[in-house]
């Protein structure tokens, strides 16, 4: 616990003690080697942390990270909601007691924050719903959720071997497509009705991309 | 003329008959015969926006997204389908950096399978389960990167709502596939 002469300390290293405060405090200080050697510690201490340390260093991918935050917040609070209406029918346990619980003044503090930090961007609404997945290939497997901040809904895919580096991925920009029912293939169009692609089949129903140089 | 006389008659009777009958009812066909042929061999006229049933539209990109800074100082490519597509983005995946490789507006045949092709090597293929409330669309999707399907998945889209798949990792950073419903038809 900090004594008073501590907090004067403090208070005079920031700069924050008031006009009468001041004169007083650096009467102590000349008349206190001990308190004097602190003080000079203390100032030290901080011109050092002030030139090794760059206090304002911005958090990589904040979006991503506050976005994490929000999403495992409401994951807890879903979950809690679940064990509460689970405990309620039985317990009988007073919301009050539930209340007084160190743990919701956190979680309090914690959403107010994350709050504070996140603007909602996605517009409330319909959201696109992942019915069911199936990955045919083992070693990959999927899973889904719904970023309310990003307003969009993730499928993730893990184990997918990554794409080597000197391959070269070309992207391209289709305007429309036509589809040959009799061949059974697509005809894709650039906004100048050049052909760019044409998607067919194999006899195993696999795609076949054909048009331009393959890789 | 005996019973058995008769008998014999009656038969090659009902026997004349029935060829008779026969050769009328096959004659309207050997009539018709040579239009249906050139009808069949006739090229039917490929299936398009304007003349096919659709279920809706969607609009695909397929997106490089790092945490390296561009070199090249190129300029995004822009999506006007999607202008804060890097924000939202940035939302839900770790990196700073998302360029958009290609993009692809499709309409979602009805009783067609639809491609959507931002990309020779990573695309969707798309097959329409039928309109929902509000706008949605119930879609059978599969994932493919050249001939492998990384993943089949029975999605009901919404608009506003897109789908952010995560692919492969390239060079210093990932693959993004993001499909997205526009509303209306």
């Amino acid at each position: 616990m900090k004594t008073p002469d501590d907090q004067l300390l403090a208070r005079w290293l920031d700069g924050e003690l008031s006009a009468d405060e001041r004169p007083r405090f650096e009467a102590m200080l000349e008349a206190d080697p001990a308190l004097r050697e602190e003080a000079n510690s203390l100032r030290q201490l901080g011109n050092l942390l002030r030139a090794n340390v760059d206090m304002e260093r911005p958090l990589p991918n904040a979006d991503f990270f506050n976005s994490q935050i929000q999403e495992q917040i409401a994951a807890d609070q879903r979950a809690d909601q679940r064990v509460k209406s689970t405990a309620a029918a039985g317990t009988g346990t007073s919301w009050l007691s539930w209340l007084r619980s160190p743990w919701i003044f956190a979680g309090a503090a914690a959403a107010l924050a994350v709050g504070m930090l996140v603007m909602p961007s996605a517009q409330p609404g319909e959201e696109t719903k992942v019915l069911s997945f199936y990955t045919p290939k083992s070693g990959i497997e999927a899973s889904t959720y719904h970023n309310k901040d990003a307003g969009a809904t993730v499928l993730v895919l893990n184990g997918l071997e990554a794409i080597p580096s000197d391959r070269d991925i070309v992207g391209i920009n289709v305007h429309h497509s036509e589809t040959d029912a009799q061949v059974a293939t697509t005809t894709l169009y650039d906004d100048q009705g050049g052909v760019l692609l044409v998607m067919a089949k194999d006899s195993a129903s696999k795609p076949m991309v054909l048009g331009r140089s393959a890789h | 003329m005996n019973v058995s006389a008769n008998s014999r008659l009656l038969n090659a009777t009902r026997v004349s008959l029935a060829c008779a009958l026969l050769l009328a009812s096959l004659a309207p066909l050997r009539a018709q015969a040579p239009e249906s042929a050139a009808a069949a061999a006739a090229p039917k006229p490929p299936i398009s926006a304007d003349i096919a049933a659709k279920d809706g539209q969607v609009w695909g990109a397929l997106v490089f997204a790092s945490s390296k800074p561009k070199q090249d100082g190129a300029a995004a490519t822009p999506t006007p389908e999607f202008p804060d597509l890097s924000k939202r983005l940035a939302k839900a995946f770790p990196y700073t950096q998302f360029e958009v490789l290609g993009q692809h507006s499709q309409v979602v045949f009805r009783e067609y399978e639809s491609w959507v092709v931002p990309s020779r090597d990573v695309f969707l293929k798309l097959d329409s389960k039928g309109t929902a409330a509000n706008g949605g669309l119930n879609l059978h999707l599969q994932f493919w990167q050249g001939q492998q399907v990384l993943v089949k998945t029975d999605t009901l889209l919404q608009p506003d709502s897109p789908l952010f798949i995560g692919g492969p990792k390239w060079r210093d950073g990932q693959l993004i596939f993001v499909l997205l419903l526009k509303k209306g038809k």
